[in-house]
C-alpha cells in the first residue's frame, strides 16, 4: 500500500505539487505566476518551495526574460513519482 | 530532508485532500489551454469565417484565397502562441515545442493525403465542371476533420472541452456535407468558424 509523504501533505505544499505536477514534462512556471494561481505570498510560496527543492521534489532556476531575473520551478522525475504515490495513497485512505 | 511516509490521515482528510489535487489540476490545465490555445482558436475561427465564405461568393479565386489566409493562419499562429508571448502573458515555459511538431506534422499529412486522394487527374475530363463542386466540398470536409481530430487528440490531454469541440466541429462538418451541400461552404463559416471563435471567446472569459 503507498504511504502517505508528510512533506507533500501539508496543504500548500499538496496545491504546489498538484499545480506542478499537472505540467507537462519540460514544463517551467515562474514563481510570481504560481503564487498568484495558488493564492500564496512570495514569503509562504518561498519557504515550501525550498523544502520541496531540499528533498528534490522540485527544481528552481533563475532565468532572465525581457532582461529581468524571473525564478521558474517544476517538478522532478522524483517529486512526480512521490506526488503520484500520495495521490493513490489517499484514494487508498478513501477506500478504506 | 527526508519525506516522512507516517500514514496519520483520515478519510475525511484524504478526501478533502484529493478534491483539492483535482482543483489544482483542473486550473493548472486550464490555464495551459487558456495559454496555448485562446488566441490561436479566435484567429483560426475568424480565418475559416472569411476563407469559407470566400469559397461560397468567389468560388472562382477560393484556392488563391486559402493559400493567402493559410499564410497568415500560420504566421499569426507562431506570434500568438509562440514561446515568448506564452511566457509573458502565463509565466508558463511549457516546453510544448513537440506539440506544436506535432500540429506541424498532422497539416503537412493533411495536406499531404488530399494531394495524394484528390483526383487531380480528372481535371482534365469532361465532367470536371459538374464533378469540381463535389471534390472542392469533400476537400474541405476533409480539412476541417483533419484540423479537429488534432482538437480531439488535444482534448485527450487538455481537458474534455478540446475533445467535445472537435467531435461538435466534426459532426457539423459532416451535417453540412450531406445535407446543406448548396450551402455548404456558408454552412462551414457559421458552424466551424464561429465554434471556433465562441469557443475561444468563452476560454478566454470564463478560464483565466
Amino acid at each position: 500500500m503507498p504511504a502517505i509523504d508528510l512533506v507533500i501533505h501539508t496543504p500548500a505544499r499538496l496545491r504546489i505539487m498538484s499545480a506542478l505536477s499537472a505540467l507537462p514534462p519540460r514544463a517551467q512556471i515562474d514563481f510570481r505566476s504560481l503564487g498568484r494561481s495558488l493564492d500564496l505570498t512570495d514569503g509562504n510560496l518561498g519557504a515550501h518551495l525550498q523544502t520541496l527543492e531540499e528533498t528534490g521534489y522540485i527544481k528552481a532556476e533563475k532565468k532572465f526574460v525581457d532582461r529581468k531575473p524571473r525564478t521558474y520551478v517544476a517538478a522532478t522525475a522524483k517529486g512526480r513519482i512521490h506526488f503520484d504515490e500520495h495521490v493513490a495513497a489517499l484514494r487508498e485512505i478513501c477506500r478504506v | 530532508m527526508k519525506p516522512n511516509t507516517a500514514n496519520p490521515v483520515t478519510p475525511e482528510d484524504a478526501r478533502a485532500s484529493l478534491a483539492e489535487v483535482s482543483r489544482i489540476v483542473t486550473q493548472t490545465r486550464q490555464t495551459i489551454a487558456w495559454s496555448c490555445t485562446t488566441p490561436l482558436l479566435i484567429l483560426w475561427g475568424v480565418i475559416w469565417v472569411i476563407g469559407f465564405s470566400a469559397n461560397h461568393f468567389f468560388p472562382a479565386s477560393a484556392l488563391q484565397s486559402w493559400l493567402g489566409l493559410d499564410g497568415i493562419g500560420l504566421g499569426g499562429s507562431f506570434l500568438l502562441a509562440g514561446p515568448f508571448r506564452q511566457r509573458a502573458i502565463t509565466g508558463l515555459s511549457l516546453g510544448l515545442g513537440r506539440i506544436r511538431l506535432a500540429w506541424l506534422a498532422l497539416l503537412g499529412y493533411g495536406v499531404l493525403w488530399a494531394a495524394l486522394l484528390a483526383p487531380w487527374e480528372q481535371s482534365h475530363s469532361v465532367t470536371w465542371a459538374a464533378d469540381a463542386p463535389v471534390i472542392g466540398r469533400k476537400l474541405a470536409a476533409f480539412s476541417a476533420s483533419v484540423c479537429m481530430f488534432g482538437y480531439v487528440l488535444m482534448g485527450l490531454w487538455l481537458g474534455r472541452f478540446f475533445l467535445w469541440l472537435g467531435l461538435l466541429v466534426t459532426a457539423t462538418t459532416l451535417a453540412g456535407y450531406y445535407f446543406v451541400a448548396d450551402y455548404f461552404y456558408l454552412w462551414m463559416a457559421f458552424t466551424g468558424g464561429g465554434s471556433l471563435i465562441v469557443a475561444g471567446v468563452f476560454i478566454r472569459k470564463f478560464w483565466r
